[in-house]
């Protein structure tokens, strides 16, 4: 048996093969609860602005955020397939 | 000259000696092949150096009492604080670590390195340690024919383990045989002229050996022959300890000040460890005579008494500098100042690149990564001094409008001039130094220091448009046509946010913020660039600019959408690909063209 072979056999003996996905799938949680919350606090700017040069910009930012937060669930689910 | 005699002479009593006496040939082939397993030993342990040695320093040293936690430990588990101070060293070298961490680990590596002297006496003498080098040997050189690094690694540590062992059976050997033809303890000298005596002696002796590890079992088998009286053996240990630091000062050479400051620093720790041990030695030596007497080690056990004085007045310089070591760091910045980084015509020059970070692959990418940055600042100034924006309204929370229309300085900057000084020399460091640190690193590595060089690159070839861009900047943006001013403000506007989203990505932890500058950017290059969005046939239309001024403004386009392109690049690789905490999400939420071009038709 070679080295990685064995690596490998450990890896998995110890159920620690998916440490690099499980790490991803943590740190995307992490990140899309951030734009999720993001989102809200641009909701509320937006219902109070009156600026129309502002609402534009926060209009502009918050369909990024809508768009990285749908990103970000795509992924997270094809991780949790994989 | 010294060292043209000093060799042939040092040949010539080794000779001499080797023909006189068949016992000291085994003393001295002990110590050469101890010397020997310690470079074995130390070539293993670089073999890790790449990957947890360097990510365990960078995590443990946060803290000073972790910092002298990981001297300690490390010290133990290599039985080299050479290593451990040179590894140190590169480190404080490539900015990495501050000195005040630096100390720590040399104080802890202190502490540590007294482990030997325990194994040596404790263990050492008292098996057969030669019997347990032959097979260290035999896998060793297995392993070492593999062709897995880590694999080296453990055979070089093997090996090196074997000698070490095999070296101390030839010294002890050696010493037992001694002491038939020869007394040397009848040469002891007592009382405080011996001490300063044999301490020079130890000096001397380390400083030819490089180790005092090595020096300090030579002592500690003598010792146990009986060839060296007990107190002569103590001032021999306190020579050993100041003899050390010509390591740290030899690896220092090649380091920046840093590196230089850290070896004085050790320096220093030694010696007033030494001159306490001296001061004390009476004292000291009650201490020992209890704590033997508490660990139950007989009164008459000369080697392990040894290794309680070595750790004893290792331990009491440890308590008496650490409340000194924040004075002690402030002396050595005030006492050994760095060569100005820019000196006074204005040339600026690498700050984290030196030869002693080679070695050490993850050192040498954290120095490259640390220096493009401080390509980055030099670019950041030389781009906005170009187009006459002052650096400090960039970064602040001023309305954009507002920035562009404070001038930094009555004239524009050259940027040629600039470009000459500030960034050439720093960029042609980089790609060479990456060039030779190349050599150490794994593919992975390999592949984000191709990545870095693109980033260099991106920033340079920033500069260069900018400095086109500069000459219509100049001319156009107090023309006496609205129009065309209009547009270079735009222009002028465009890159002052575009630099100030990078300094935030640059400086901000907040994933979320990172990720959505860097799509902002992306879209508004797409957005500004004035070919697609029309804005240049409806001025050519509408004549309100001449020809000359449209063709102009077309070629100037070009120039800011590359510029914009070329930062962009360079914020995603240094920012974000390599040292971020979202390398490695940043391929899934990268915005594409499609995505791009999906929001800007939206718009339209």
């Amino acid at each position: 048996m070679g080295v990685k072979k064995f690596i490998q056999n450990v890896l998995e003996s110890l159920k620690i093969t998916d440490f690099e996905i499980t790490s991803k799938k943590k740190s995307l949680k992490a990140l899309l609860s951030k734009l999720k919350k993001k989102r809200v606090d641009v909701l509320r700017e937006l219902k109070n602005e009156s600026s129309d040069k502002k609402i534009k910009e926060l209009n502009e930012e918050l369909e990024l955020i809508t768009l990285h937060i749908k990103k970000g669930k795509n992924r997270l689910e094809d991780l949790k397939k994989s | 000259m010294s060292k043209n005699i000093f060799l042939p002479l040092s040949l010539i009593i080794l000779g001499y000696g080797f023909w006189m006496s068949p016992n000291f040939k085994d003393i001295s082939a002990g110590v050469a092949i101890f010397l020997f397993g310690m470079l074995s030993l130390e070539q293993g342990f670089k073999a890790f150096s790449g990957g947890f040695l360097d990510k365990i320093l960078k995590n443990s040293t946060d803290k000073l009492y972790k910092s002298i936690g990981f001297g300690i430990v490390s010290t133990s588990i290599m039985q080299s604080s050479s290593l451990v101070s040179v590894l140190t060293i590169s480190f404080l070298g490539a900015g990495l670590i501050g000195l005040s961490q630096g100390i720590g680990i040399v104080f802890g590596a202190n502490l540590g390195t007294t482990t030997g002297a325990w194994l040596v006496a404790g263990y050492g003498l008292k098996i057969n340690i030669a019997s347990y080098a032959m097979p260290m040997l035999v896998f060793g050189i297995i392993f070492i024919f593999q062709k897995s690094s880590s694999l080296k690694g453990i055979g070089y540590i093997l090996t090196g383990l074997g000698f070490l062992f095999l070296g101390i059976h030839y010294m002890k050997e050696g010493f037992e045989a001694f002491k038939a033809t020869i007394n040397l303890s009848a040469y002891a000298v007592d009382g405080y002229k011996g001490l300063f005596l044999f301490t020079l002696v130890g000096i001397f002796a380390t400083v030819v050996m490089q180790s005092s590890h090595a020096t300090l079992v030579l002592i500690i088998t003598a010792l146990s022959a009986g060839q060296i009286s007990y107190e002569n053996a103590l001032a021999l240990a306190i020579g050993a300890n100041v003899g050390t630091t010509i390591t740290a000062i030899l690896g220092a050479m090649s380091s920046n000040i840093e590196g230089k400051r850290l070896a004085a620093a050790h320096l220093i720790f030694n010696l007033v460890t030494g001159l306490i041990a001296i001061i004390f030695i009476y004292q000291i030596i009650y201490l020992v005579d209890q704590s033997a007497v508490y660990l139950n080690i007989a009164q008459d056990d000369y080697t392990l008494k040894l290794a309680i004085f070595h750790t004893i007045f290792n331990t009491i310089g440890v308590v008496v500098m650490i409340p000194f070591i924040n004075k002690l760091v402030i002396f050595l910045e005030a006492t050994l100042k760095p060569k100005k980084s820019v000196d006074e015509i204005g040339y600026d020059s690498v700050k984290y690149l030196n030869d002693s970070v080679l070695e050490f692959p993850q050192t040498s990418m954290g120095a490259l990564i640390r220096e493009t940055k401080h390509l980055y600042e030099n670019a950041f100034e030389i781009i906005a001094h170009g187009l006459n924006l002052r650096r400090s309204k960039i970064v602040s929370s001023m309305e954009i409008d507002e920035v562009v229309k404070e001038k930094h300085a009555r004239r524009y900057i050259n940027i040629e001039d600039f470009y000459n000084k500030k960034i050439k020399d720093i960029y042609s460091e980089i790609i060479t130094f990456s060039t030779r640190a190349q050599v150490n690193m794994q593919a992975q590595d390999i592949e984000n220091l191709y990545k870095l060089k693109l980033a260099n690159r991106e920033i340079v070839e920033a500069i260069k448009n900018t400095k086109h861009l500069q000459k219509n900047i100049i001319k156009f943006s107090s023309h006496p046509n609205k129009y065309i001013q209009q547009q270079y403000l735009q222009i002028k506007k465009s890159l002052a946010e575009l630099l100030r989203n990078i300094n935030i990505i640059a400086t901000t932890d907040e994933e979320d913020v990172i990720i959505l500058l860097l799509s902002k950017v992306r879209i508004n290059t797409q957005k500004n660039d004035l070919l697609a969005n029309g804005t240049l046939d409806e001025l050519i239309r509408k004549k309100n600019i001449t020809n000359q001024m449209a063709t102009s403004l077309m070629n100037d386009s070009v120039y800011l959408y590359n510029i914009r392109n070329n930062l962009c690049n360079m914020a995603e690789t240094l920012f974000v690909q390599i040292s971020g905490e979202l390398k490695h999400l940043e391929d899934e939420m990268h915005i594409t063209q499609s995505e791009i071009e999906d929001i800007l038709e939206k718009k339209d």
